[in-house]
């Protein structure tokens, strides 16, 4: 059970009242029941609105940038990862950052629950989980499908179901997953030759229509200038449907993140051609924790990890 | 300097234009492999005629958007050359150097790009003939594996 709803309200409520934050960043209802909204809580009424259940996908740690009021933000694992990452880099200070840890067994991935529906998106009336089962009430009763089936498949190797770092904790906290330093994901690409891999991105690649989806969802692309935007030099050929200059984007961005994704998911949620943009994150990452023992945002004492290429750190790494 | 024939070798006749050559991009450290390359050059050593030089100021400098930007304007492989674990010029460019390159390894092999595409190697100024022998394997290499294209 991950329904953290009541809990969230009350405290969010008593950090506004006493004046500890002036906003608690969480979710609220989305357009649908199946789907949850960013929402930005500064007053006691507003609080009313926020909710933390199955469907809060989506990474708050996107909306803390540089924030000179201090703020709370309800953290899933990933979302606190995020956190710890651009604190670390210096988006944030620690002490305007409060983190409210909300332990996590999945959250729903849109497509694989609507998928599995014999009915219109438009007869869901509400979802709602109950033990291992998220249950989705339709036009003819309820729907019983097993958790794993329609949550996002981050979600089934995490390794942060507890947030690993908070300032407190709501709800009973969870263990990570067994799966998580197996990388399961990846049997699929590791199975494939070079000349396959080669031919499934550029598939893929192919279809990249260049919206920056992926960037907008992520914590920590926060650059003020990102490198596919610069002219000079010209890093990707600009505009979608160039394969070179869509090969350019996603080899560059997954570049970027490597050592700094908190594996959430959201770019992948985000991409409206549906790219595997986890699988190049969770091949990065685990490159990552293999050659550097490195895991984003597991620890506040940890380096980032170009700090562990310096002499004073290095192994080899031929 | 990147055509130097050997004085004892005669001159080769011109390869017929069917006959493929690779493209090797090289970045080369300012301090050893440049100089490295320049001694192979000055000690007449032939070396591959495929490699083409970029001259950088350090390994360090080298961003992975450098790698992956050669492939994709269509080079087949990329070397890239710094000083010695223990000489850099700048004290540890060539270990932050190492440390991205273990990533840019991990990216090329995911992306399903053949391993022998790209080499890491450390050149120091008085090893022209490892220059030679790394650019003459690597260009053959290259040969073997034919032409790398993103299109």
């Amino acid at each position: 059970m991950s329904d953290h709803t009541e809990a969230v309200r009350a405290r969010a409520k008593q950090l506004l009242e006493s004046g500890e934050v002036k906003r608690v960043i969480g979710h609220a209802r989305g357009t649908t029941p199946y789907r949850s909204a960013p929402h930005f809580a500064t007053t006691a009424e507003q609080v009313d609105d926020l909710i933390h259940d199955v469907t809060c996908a989506s990474n708050l740690a996107v909306y803390v940038a540089k924030p000179t009021e201090p703020v709370a933000v309800i953290a899933k694992g990933c979302d606190a990862r995020s956190l710890v990452t651009i604190i670390n880099e210096g988006q944030a200070v620690r002490g305007t950052v409060r983190i409210i840890g909300v332990s996590c067994e999945g959250k729903l991935d849109e497509g694989r629950l609507l998928r599995q529906l014999d009915f219109a998106p438009r007869q869901v009336k509400s979802v709602r989980e109950e033990g291992d089962e998220v249950v989705v009430e339709g036009p003819a009763g309820d729907v019983r499908l097993p958790r794993d089936s329609v949550v996002m498949v981050n979600c089934t190797y995490c390794r942060a179901r507890t947030p690993a770092v908070a300032d407190e904790q709501l709800g009973e906290p969870v263990p990570p997953r067994d799966e998580a330093d197996t990388y399961p994901d990846l049997g699929g690409l590791d199975a494939m030759t070079e000349a396959g891999r080669a031919e499934f991105w550029h598939a893929q690649f192919e279809k990249c229509i260049r919206c920056y989806a992926c960037r907008n969802a992520c914590p920590s692309c926060f650059c003020p200038e990102c490198f596919v935007d610069e002219y000079h030099p010209q890093w990707a050929l600009h505009g979608g449907g160039q394969f070179r200059g869509n090969w350019m984007w996603n080899v560059g961005r997954a570049q970027h993140l490597a050592g700094r994704c908190s594996a959430c998911g959201s770019c992948q949620r985000g991409c409206p051609v549906d790219i595997p943009l986890m699988l190049l994150n969770r091949w990065m990452e685990r490159a990552t924790h293999e050659a550097f023992d490195h895991l984003a945002g597991m620890s506040e004492q940890q380096k980032q990890l170009a700090a562990l290429f310096r002499k004073s750190e290095a192994k080899s790494h031929e | 300097m990147a055509e130097q024939q050997s004085v004892e070798a005669p001159a080769e006749a011109p390869a017929p234009a069917s006959e493929w050559r690779p493209t090797l991009l090289a970045y080369l450290c300012n301090w050893c492999s440049y100089a490295g390359a320049n001694l192979a050059g000055a000690s007449r050593m032939p070396y591959d005629a495929s490699i083409r030089v970029i001259r950088v100021p350090c390994s360090g400098r080298v961003d992975p958007l450098m790698i992956y930007k050669a492939f994709e304007r269509g080079a087949d492989g990329v070397l890239v050359g710094g000083c010695h674990l223990g000489d850099c010029h700048y004290a540890e460019g060539n270990y932050a150097c190492q440390g991205r390159m273990a990533l840019v390894k991990a990216m090329l092999a995911a992306a399903g790009i053949d391993e022998k595409r790209f080499r890491l190697e450390w050149i120091s100024a008085s090893e022209g003939s490892i220059f030679q022998a790394v650019v003459n394997e690597m260009s053959e290499q290259l040969r073997e594996l034919g032409p790398f294209g993103l299109e």
